[in-house]
């Protein structure tokens, strides 16, 4: 906005920390002063200034009682069962997944359940993998292979990845080095190529994960993130 | 519990859960999340989106724990900016979409402060009060507002009813004085 009336009253400087504090700002002059509280000190001081004097005004809000639900979805977020370290430890995985597995029986019926985003193929319980939380057992994302199209189908759960980082979709085969299958979407179902590595004996002992990764996916091909989500192909 | 004890208490949480202690984060979460959630809900007018921008928020408070620094700020200034910047950003983004009960809600008198909910030392309230007392009502009515609701200019001229130029000058008219008030 560039109309006269921005011009702030007659000598005096426009008090933007407190506009932007205060909540005022849309959303392109709120951006350009966030950039602006990340590069200059002295804004910053003064953004912490004047939210530290104007959030008493904050006692006035009536408090409201979150749903039962909540708790427990952060919680399942921020359980962080393993370090990048754990991951050449192939007896932890193997440990971990058991659990996911025992839901894969129950499970199975949701993956095969009719969605109209997908092709109508009907995936066998052996072909299904619950990449679940390892924390909660909780399915994140369902992967079926499709020997068809030479596929595996990737079907999200409500998974949810931190604020700023990509969900990035890693193989282990049994015994080696995770590698990278690329940034998956959290949002709907995405199709990548079978991998040679999930072909044979290698599809029941191949570990499928999901760490989350700076936005576009690890930059050095190593997951650097947490282990959000881990599972393999269970043996019908 | 004093004021000074829970912010104390709550300071020490937070910096435990920056050394990853999941208890440290549900404690911080059960003595904030309802506070935040009237703050986020204050802004957004939609239950759904205001929880979503609590998990967020404890979501930040669990990877940036180690960004508080309590010699600078009190817990819960950090954690009520927090919520209401997501909620801010959360309104903005919304674009043009028009809320319902803005009218309503120009017509309701802020709730009065819970006893229980004071999440301030009731001397940085009692000056912040004493500096908007000295504005002109109209003028401290619109900043009010404004912290509550997360309006911009625009939409706050707009629920008020004054030209955007005349609210644009009350409100920074109003920052102006009240740093000089705050500062004195």
């Amino acid at each position: 906005m560039t109309d006269a009336t921005d011009i702030p009253p007659e000598g005096e400087e426009r008090p933007l920390a407190g506009e932007y504090v205060l909540g005022v700002l849309d959303a392109t002059e709120r951006a350009e002063a966030e950039r602006r509280l990340a590069a200059d000190p002295a804004f910053a001081r003064s953004v912490a200034w004047w939210e530290e004097r104007l959030t008493p005004l904050a006692a006035d809000i009536a408090a409201a009682q979150p749903s039962e639900g909540l708790w427990p979805r952060i919680q399942a977020m921020v359980a962080e069962p393993l370090k990048p370290s754990a991951w050449s430890n192939i007896a932890l995985w193997r440990g971990l997944t058991a659990g996911a597995m025992a839901l894969a029986a129950a499970c199975v019926v949701i993956a095969i359940l009719p969605r109209p985003a997908l092709p109508p193929a009907r995936p066998q319980a052996a072909e299904v993998a619950l990449i679940a939380d390892p924390a909660t057992n909780k399915p994140m994302i369902i992967a079926t292979l499709d020997h068809g199209m030479d596929q595996v189908m990737l079907t999200p759960m409500g998974m949810k990845m931190p604020e700023g980082r990509d969900a990035e979709l890693w193989i282990i085969p049994e015994g080696q080095k995770a590698i990278s299958l690329g940034v998956i979407p959290m949002d709907k179902p995405m199709r990548i190529p079978m991998p040679p590595d999930l072909r044979g004996e290698g599809t029941y002992t191949a570990l499928l994960a999901v760490t989350d990764e700076p936005i576009g996916g690890s930059p050095t091909g190593v997951a650097t993130g947490s282990v959000r989500a881990a599972g393999k192909f269970a043996k019908a | 519990m004093d004021a000074d004890s829970s912010r104390a208490l709550l300071s020490r949480a937070i910096a435990r859960v920056a050394n990853r202690d999941q208890d440290a984060l549900k404690y911080v979460y059960r003595h904030t999340s309802a506070k935040l959630l009237g703050v986020a809900l204050r802004i957004l007018n939609d239950r759904e989106e205001a929880e979503d921008v609590l998990q967020d928020v404890y979501l930040t408070v669990w990877n940036k724990a180690d960004r508080f620094d309590p010699e600078k700020a009190s817990p819960i200034t950090w954690l009520v900016s927090l919520a209401r910047n997501r909620a801010i950003d959360r309104l903005r983004s919304r674009g043009t979409r028009v809320m319902t009960g803005v009218e309503e809600a120009e017509a309701l008198p802020d709730a009065a402060p819970l006893a229980s909910a004071r999440i301030e030392a009731d001397e940085d309230r009692q000056r912040l009060d004493g500096c908007l007392d000295q504005l002109d009502p109209k003028h401290s009515g619109a900043v009010r507002k404004a912290f509550f609701e997360g309006l911009t200019y625009d939409a706050l001229a707009q629920a008020v009813g004054v030209p955007l130029g005349t609210m644009k000058s009350w409100i920074r008219r109003s920052l102006i004085s009240l740093r000089a008030c705050l500062e004195a």
